[in-house]
């Protein structure tokens, strides 16, 4: 009921208005949204790329944090970033450890968008194929591998 | 309204999170978490507002502010000032019931006694003496609608209630069939409805592969030339055989696993194997000693790699949680940098406008100082070096 009322109210927001670059995929449910988003300046290694990402909400959003995957659909391709790996899975401790609850589905999109705005290795997280292949799906289970901390 | 009326109380609650407000609230009144207006608005140490429930569930979760990040604890909340709690209780929300007929809307802090008291589509008990069943009070006057009647048609029992309900399923009744809208009598509708021409299904073999469908009318003609139907005999002995062959196979390679041993028998047993061939009396004892070797070596082998598994996950676990300490180390140094070339930046802009301001002072000046300037390069050093020191002093300031 909560994490419904809430979503009910993101989403009247979202069909109004959006930033540049972010919209929204479908949303037919309180359970499982997807959004799109494209990076807006010149980085070569996004220019004219449309990624989609995809939300699952539990029925403690937004008190915990919603689950937030880049997925493969419709030609939509994993945007290639030291923090994300090709399966899709963000590496973002605002995702995570940092989640608060008044952040929404608006202002993470933002946050993810500007993380591959400022990105410019055009390479995977250390570990992409273990991780990869051990099939981890679900960020929220797993403490990220990370090395390198430019980003 | 009758005194009956006023005296029977709804018991019908109201969960004031769901409440639909007539104009939408301004934006200082909503809780950041749950971004409604606020119920029992309690404030932060910090100077925050938010639901008194809404914080406490973040609390739970974690000791932090959700909007600043700064630590906090259930005792660091307050009841917020009462000048906020009174504006929130006096927004003007829909009466719940409004999806059943009630237009009432009040100021929020009266809706639970509409409800209680006055709403004439909340549910009340029923008037009537000893029965237990709820009615919308509007209806509450009227008689009890709980009592079984008799249907006009089959003469069973129905409550007043289901009658409707009961009508769609009363075997003297007829009912329109879903898919050709032709009527039939309520028993045999089951029974049409595995027949009706008109409903869409799949191809007979739709589960091989063939993605056709059609109304059941037009499918006959379909099945004639489909090939997937044409295959379904073959197909289906095919499915058949492989499920046989995968029990099988199931089977063997447990067996397999059992008599194999995982690695090459120690050498001094391969001998005894070649001796044991040419003594025949012997080979039996020889060969189920080997074979009890065998097991032994083997649950032991078992028990090492479940052993190494373990310590693997461990390894693993680990390393990824010291990663992830270093990672989040390192996007802290970020903000930090950011931070700090920012500071760095405002200061360097501040200074080139004062330096610039002060050279714009310097040349309105310059008449005094030319002559100087002219006399040596000595005098005009001192001069910029006087500019820098009192830019400095500025700066200070
Ligand atoms: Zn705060
Ligand atoms: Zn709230
Ligand atoms: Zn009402
Ligand atoms: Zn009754
Ligand atoms: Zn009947
Ligand atoms: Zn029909
Ligand atoms: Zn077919």
């Amino acid at each position: 009921m909560f994490a419904q009322k809430r979503l009910g109210k993101e989403l009247s927001n979202i069909h109004k208005s959006l930033p540049p670059g972010i919209s929204i995929a479908s949303a037919s449910d309180f359970s499982n949204w997807k959004m799109d988003i494209q990076v807006l300046d010149t980085n070569p290694l996004y220019a004219d790329q449309i990624y989609r990402l995809n939300f699952k909400f539990s029925g403690s959003y937004p008190i915990e944090a919603p689950e937030v995957t880049f997925i493969k659909e419709d030609g939509r391709d994993i945007p290639m970033h030291p923090h994300i790996y090709s399966n899709g899975v963000i590496c973002l401790d605002l995702l995570g450890t940092n989640w608060s609850p008044v952040q929404n589905v608006e202002s993470v999109c933002m946050s993810i968008q500007s993380m591959l705005t400022s990105n410019t290795k055009n390479e995977r997280p250390p570990g992409d194929d273990t991780f990869v292949r051990s099939g981890y799906r679900s960020p929220r289970n797993i403490n990220f591998v990370y090395d390198d901390n430019t980003v | 309204m009758s005194p009956s009326r006023s005296s029977r109380n709804s018991l019908q609650s109201v969960d004031l999170r769901a409440l639909d407000y007539l104009t939408s609230p301004s934006a200082n009144l909503l809780c950041p978490i749950c971004h409604a207006p606020l119920i029992t608005p309690v404030q932060t140490r910090c100077l925050h507002t938010f639901c008194s429930a809404c914080i406490s569930l973040s609390l739970e979760r974690s000791s932090t502010c959700p909007v600043d990040r700064k630590p906090l604890n259930h005792d660091d909340v307050t009841p917020a000032p009462i000048m906020i709690a009174n504006l929130v209780n006096d927004l003007v929300v829909l009466c719940p019931n409004r999806e059943k007929g009630c237009t009432t809307s009040c100021a929020r802090w009266l809706v639970e006694s509409h409800i209680r008291e006055d709403c004439e589509y909340a549910t009340v008990k029923c008037a009537k003496e000893g029965c237990d069943g709820m009615v919308e009070r509007r209806e509450a006057e009227g008689e009890c609608v709980h009592e079984e009647v008799e249907c006009a048609f089959c003469e069973g029992a129905v409550r007043k209630l289901d009658v409707e309900l009961h009508y769609k399923e009363c075997p003297k009744l007829s009912s329109d069939c879903r898919h050709c809208s032709k009527s039939f009598p309520n028993p045999e509708l089951a029974a049409h409805k595995l027949i009706c021409p008109d409903e869409i299904i799949d191809c007979a073999a739709s589960h091989f592969g063939c993605s056709f469908s059609s109304r059941r009318s037009e499918l006959d003609e379909h099945l004639s030339h489909c090939h997937f139907v044409a295959l379904t005999p073959i197909l289906q002995l095919h499915t058949e055989r492989i499920e046989t062959l995968e029990l099988e196979n199931k089977a063997i390679r447990q067996k397999l696993d059992l008599l194999v041993p995982p690695r090459p028998l120690p050498t001094q047993l391969s001998g005894a194997t070649s001796s044991a061939a040419n003594d025949s009396s012997s080979g039996r004892d020889m060969t189920s000693e080997m074979q009890d070797y065998t097991y032994h070596l083997y649950s032991e082998y078992e028990q090492l790699r479940s052993d190494v598994e373990r310590l693997n996950a461990q390894i693993r676990e680990l390393d990824v949680k010291q990663d992830m300490a270093r990672f989040n180390e390192g996007l802290r140094y970020n903000d930090e940098m950011t931070g700090v070339r920012a500071a760095i930046n405002g200061l360097r802009m501040q200074l080139h406008w004062l330096v610039a301001s002060r050279r714009e002072a310097g040349t309105g000046g310059a008449g005094a100082g030319g002559a100087r300037s002219v006399a040596g390069s000595s005098a005009s050093g001192d001069g910029r070096r006087m500019s820098v020191d009192s830019v400095r002093q500025v700066v200070k300031l």
